[in-house]
């Protein structure tokens, strides 16, 4: 994000742009209005400027702020000289509700999971080590039946949460992403996992959860060929701690905190990396769909996200 | 009618209280995952292109474009750019 930190790039982006932020490699692949709009102008991943008809402006794979600046007002300029059918032609308003974007579950939670290295960023895959220092974004999206799997089901006060479901969170969101993004581990490299929960005292209508637990992950870092980067072998060694709560009376999980953090080997380098699962919120981050969930849409062989 | 009005007042700070008393303050972490959670969460520098109202539907954008005459600023990786702080 880097480059979008100049303020006039943000000025102009505020101002005189729409700006939109996109998967290529998915949005490129799909069969609807999204991905016959993207490919008019659209072909790999780079900054693009184009008309609202597909019209292509300008295209440019990277470039540092600076240059950036005056990259986006040569674009505008050329916009200006399009005719007005070009610059605000009649767009077919239903198109949206055609496209195959995935969509999370009705009566589901979506959790944002943020990661970042706490030491040894200097195993992160990316050409660009300043990129390694920042934190990484992913979402969670659980049915309503694996949410419901955080929940206690009898008076006792301490449970064990659905082993599926956390190995879910281990398998497809421990996932080191910053940097690069990259398939989950694969199954076999999943060695253990575990949370359990501590009911503790409340008012009645909530229910407040302490949680507890290890992600361990060890193998392989990818699950099958033409699945993301090989890193080699990896090692994981997660302890987990976080609190939730549900409201009985509006049947809605409203806080959830989970933080897991340990060592990670990677092709024998050492790091240390931490990721904190949250309620989603309103930021456009918190609106992508999981990737893995993306690529399972697409790739029939991709592993199978969701456990019930 | 004095009367009255003060035992309005009074009826009104005793619903106040109750209110505050249900309101229920956030669970705490521990202090050794409180402290993981904050080194975790993104530093307000690295924030800076949450100011920019990044869409994620390209035909919403597209919409948006048309209506208001603006062109689009695509931004597109491979993996969502907006996973990559």
């Amino acid at each position: 994000m880097s480059a979008f930190n100049n303020p006039e790039v943000i000025r102009m982006l505020q101002n005189e742009f729409v700006p939109v932020a996109v998967d290529g490699g998915m949005t490129g692949r799909r069969k609807d209005p999204e991905g016959d709009f993207y490919r008019k102008f659209a072909n790999t991943q780079a900054r693009y400027v184009a008309a609202a008809d597909g019209t292509s402006l300008a295209k440019k794979t990277w470039a540092p702020s600076p240059y950036l600046n005056q990259w986006m007002k040569d674009a505008l300029a050329k916009f200006a000289l399009l005719p007005s059918a070009a610059r605000k032609p009649v767009v077919d308003a239903a198109e949206v509700t055609k496209s195959t974007r995935p969509v999370a579950p009705a009566g589901g939670l979506v959790l944002t999971v943020t990661s970042r290295f706490l030491k040894g960023h200097e195993v992160a895959s990316t050409p660009n080590q300043q990129y390694a220092l920042l934190p990484a974004y992913d979402r969670v999206w659980l049915t309503r039946a694996e949410w419901q799997a955080f929940l206690p089901t009898g008076q006792g006060k301490a449970f064990e949460l659905d082993v599926n479901v956390v190995r879910k969170l281990a398998r497809f969101h421990t996932i080191d992403i910053i940097g690069r993004q990259r398939a989950p581990w694969p199954e076999a490299s999943v060695k253990g996992c575990r949370l359990t929960g501590e009911v503790l005292p409340g008012t009645s209508g909530m229910v407040d959860v302490r949680l507890a637990g290890f992600l361990s992950i060890e193998g392989a870092s990818k699950p099958r060929p033409n699945l993301g980067p090989d890193d080699g072998a990896v090692k994981l060694d997660l302890k987990a701690h976080g609190v939730l709560r549900y409201d009985a009376a509006r049947q809605a999980i409203t806080q959830f905190d989970l933080v897991a953090y340990g060592p990670y080997s990677k092709g024998g380098r050492p790091a240390e990396i931490g990721f904190h699962f949250r309620l989603t919120g309103p930021e456009a981050a918190d609106c992508v769909p999981p990737w893995a969930v993306d690529r399972q849409h697409l790739y029939g062989d991709y592993p199978r996200y969701y456990t019930k | 009618m004095r009367k009255v009005i003060c035992a309005g007042l009074w009826l009104s700070l005793c619903i106040a209280c109750t209110a505050q008393g249900t309101a229920r303050k956030p669970l705490e972490l521990s202090p050794e995952f409180a402290a993981i959670r904050d080194r975790i969460a993104p530093r307000s520098e690295e924030e800076l292109w949450k100011s920019i109202p990044w869409k994620t539907s390209l035909l919403e954008a597209r919409q948006v474009a048309a209506k208001q005459g603006k062109p689009l600023f695509v931004w597109s990786m491979d993996g969502h750019p907006l996973c990559h702080g």
